[in-house]
């Protein structure tokens, strides 16, 4: 089992916080190296553990950084909004305190803001246990 | 190419398909480039896998093929 813990000073006032890196799917990393082209590098995100997502999110500014074209467009809908049409992108994603690699996922990407670039969702959770300790100012992700 | 039209030609495609693609392949992935589609696949990893291998760097649409496509919810943030 990987353990990654993760302290924050008040996590009641951050909230789940988790430092993670974005990178472009291990296909699509393939894909580049095979036609010879760079590959860019991953992106340092801070993301929000966030157990309201059905499905992790990342920021505009990721994707233009990164390059990504999609591959699907979904509604997205939300308590106070109707259903937005967002884009699809295929990404890596790795959970920073363990090093967990959660290789060719699905992502909406949303503007996100307030300094978060990535809602983990409950399709990264439903791999994982996540423990939110409240006590001690930590959050544990393991698999 | 602006980034309202990515895609379009593909989910045109997925569209006028979409009956067969439901009476033959309901709950699998199909990979569609332009007005072709490529294959469909039982998992995602192996479709988006073929996606690179067969368009490199031309876009590709992998999309499940379903009855109803459920909308992803998010809660708003509070602060």
């Amino acid at each position: 089992m990987s353990i990654g813990d993760f302290r924050t000073l008040n996590l009641e006032e951050t909230g789940p916080l988790y430092p993670v890196l974005i990178g472009i799917s291990t296909y699509h990393a393939d894909s580049l190296q095979y036609e010879g082209l760079s590959v860019p590098e991953v992106i340092e995100a801070m993301a929000l553990i966030d157990t309201g997502a059905s499905l992790t999110a990342i920021d505009t500014g990721i994707t233009d950084r990164l390059k990504l074209m999609p591959i699907d467009y979904v509604n997205v809908s939300s308590v106070t909004e109707a259903g937005v049409r967002a884009p699809i992108f295929d990404v890596d994603l790795i959970i920073e305190p363990n090093q967990l690699v959660v290789p060719n996922i699905r992502v909406v990407e949303l503007s996100l803001g307030g300094g978060i670039q990535c809602l983990i969702g409950r399709d990264i959770l439903s791999r994982m246990l996540l423990i939110y300790n409240g006590v001690r100012n930590s959050i544990i992700l393991c698999n | 190419m602006t980034e309202s039209d990515t895609l379009n030609k593909e989910l045109e495609t997925f569209a006028k398909m979409r009956d067969k693609l439901l009476a033959d392949h309901e709950g699998k992935w199909a990979l569609i480039s332009g007005d072709r589609l490529i294959d469909t696949f039982t998992s995602h990893d192996d479709a988006l896998k073929r996606g690179y291998e067969e368009c490199g760097e031309k876009s590709f649409l992998l999309k499940q093929i379903k009855r109803y496509e459920r909308s992803i919810h998010l809660l708003p943030r509070i602060a």
